[in-house]
């Protein structure tokens, strides 16, 4: 994670309760209750924690996330993140020791399938 | 990095609170609860209440503002609400409509300097000033009782000199009626500040009528005997001489003879 990316911050201990929303990128290392919908990448730190469903260009999962998780690029789950939801995104990476709670779906074509 | 950003761009739509910082730097609608600093930068946006330790506004708050410690409205900032707080502090150059409330007990003390410092200032001649001056620092806090006190004082200097004048000897001339005498008067400042502004008779006796209605009467029924006047003056002087008790407030008469005309014809529209 490349924290000069990270433009918005959801500090530990603090919470938002409501929608996110916005261009920037956001970094959750607190608490969000309701939805994420931004257009730059998203990073839920090991103490952040999100219930709602959540949106962005890249999503990195080092917290908890109860929600649909859906991205433009790639959807990465750390160790140590768990994710109870489904996971939406071209790519997903799950690391050693993440869980996931959900079912996944990539939109790919199999050539003997489409044949 | 304690502190949490919503930076420019960014929005929330619903409740913020929890612990830390906070920089608003793009939108938040919606109320704000933290125990440290709150920032709202300049093109923040925070639509909604404002609780904190301690706000700095250099964007936009539509919302009231309610910290432990400080407030401070920064040139640009645009506010639209009551701020509450131990200190606020308005740059110039930064917009507010609302209400300041200062908890604070330097604030308190600033009042109360204010306060005493008046009271002095009520002595002199210059009835005009002292309002102003007494109202200017519990006002400081709302520009818009300014505005009111500035019309007050105004209004007061619309008014004739002599009804000016007549509040401030109220008081001495009913303690001069009373029989407190012209020792009194003489010694504070305030019987001076009257007894100059009644320079001569008429004056003293158009503010011992002003003083109260009994006095008023008493001057206007003797109108057309003038002559009772004198006549029943020294019976009534001697009257008191007769008294032990007056014997005493007597001398100090003398040292104010204005006072003591009127003394003398207060107890004509008494008798």
């Amino acid at each position: 994670m490349n924290r000069g990316d990270v433009e918005g911050v959801v500090g530990p201990l603090l919470v938002v309760r409501g929608r996110v929303g916005g261009k920037g990128s956001l970094r959750v290392d607190g608490v969000v209750e309701g939805e994420i919908d931004v257009e730059g990448s998203l990073v839920v730190g090991p103490e952040g924690t999100v219930v709602g469903p959540v949106r962005a260009q890249a999503v990195e999962v080092d917290g908890e996330v109860h929600g649909r998780v859906q991205a433009g690029e790639v959807v990465t789950l750390r160790a140590g993140g768990l994710v109870q939801g489904d996971v939406r995104a071209r790519r997903i990476a799950i690391d050693d020791g993440a869980s996931l709670h959900g079912g996944i779906e990539m939109d790919f074509e199999v050539e003997g399938e489409g044949a | 990095m304690r502190g949490s950003v919503i930076p420019a761009g960014l929005w929330v739509e619903g409740e913020v609170r929890g612990q830390g910082d906070l920089v608003i730097a793009g939108t938040v609608e919606g109320p704000v609860s933290i125990d440290g600093h709150l920032v709202i930068e300049v093109g923040g946006m925070l639509r909604g209440e404002a609780k904190a330790r301690a706000v700095v506004v250099r964007g936009t708050l539509l919302g009231p503002a309610l910290a432990e410690e400080s407030i401070r409205l920064e040139p640009g900032a645009r506010m639209i609400g009551d701020a509450r707080a131990e200190r606020v502090a308005v740059v110039e150059g930064a917009l507010l409509r609302g209400r300041i409330t200062m908890t604070g007990v330097p604030a308190l003390r600033r009042s109360s300097a204010g306060a005493l410092t008046s009271p002095g200032l009520r002595s002199s001649p210059g009835t005009l000033s002292t309002p102003g001056l007494l109202t200017s620092p519990g006002l400081r806090s709302s520009p818009g009782t300014l505005s009111t006190a500035g019309t007050l004082s105004t209004a007061g200097s619309l008014m004739s000199p002599g009804l000016l004048r007549s509040p401030e000897p109220t008081p001495s001339a009913a303690a001069r009626g009373a029989g407190a005498l012209a020792a009194e008067g003489s010694s504070s400042p305030l019987a001076v500040s009257s007894s100059m502004a009644a320079s001569s008779p008429m004056e003293v006796a158009s503010t011992a009528a002003s003083a109260s209605p009994v006095t008023a009467a008493a001057s206007a029924s003797p109108t057309s005997p003038g002559f009772r006047r004198p006549s029943q003056d020294p019976r009534s002087a001697e009257r008191p001489a007769d008294e032990g008790g007056r014997r005493v407030r007597r001398p100090p008469a003398p040292v104010v003879p204005g006072l003591g005309q009127t003394r003398a014809r207060r107890k004509d529209g008494g008798a």
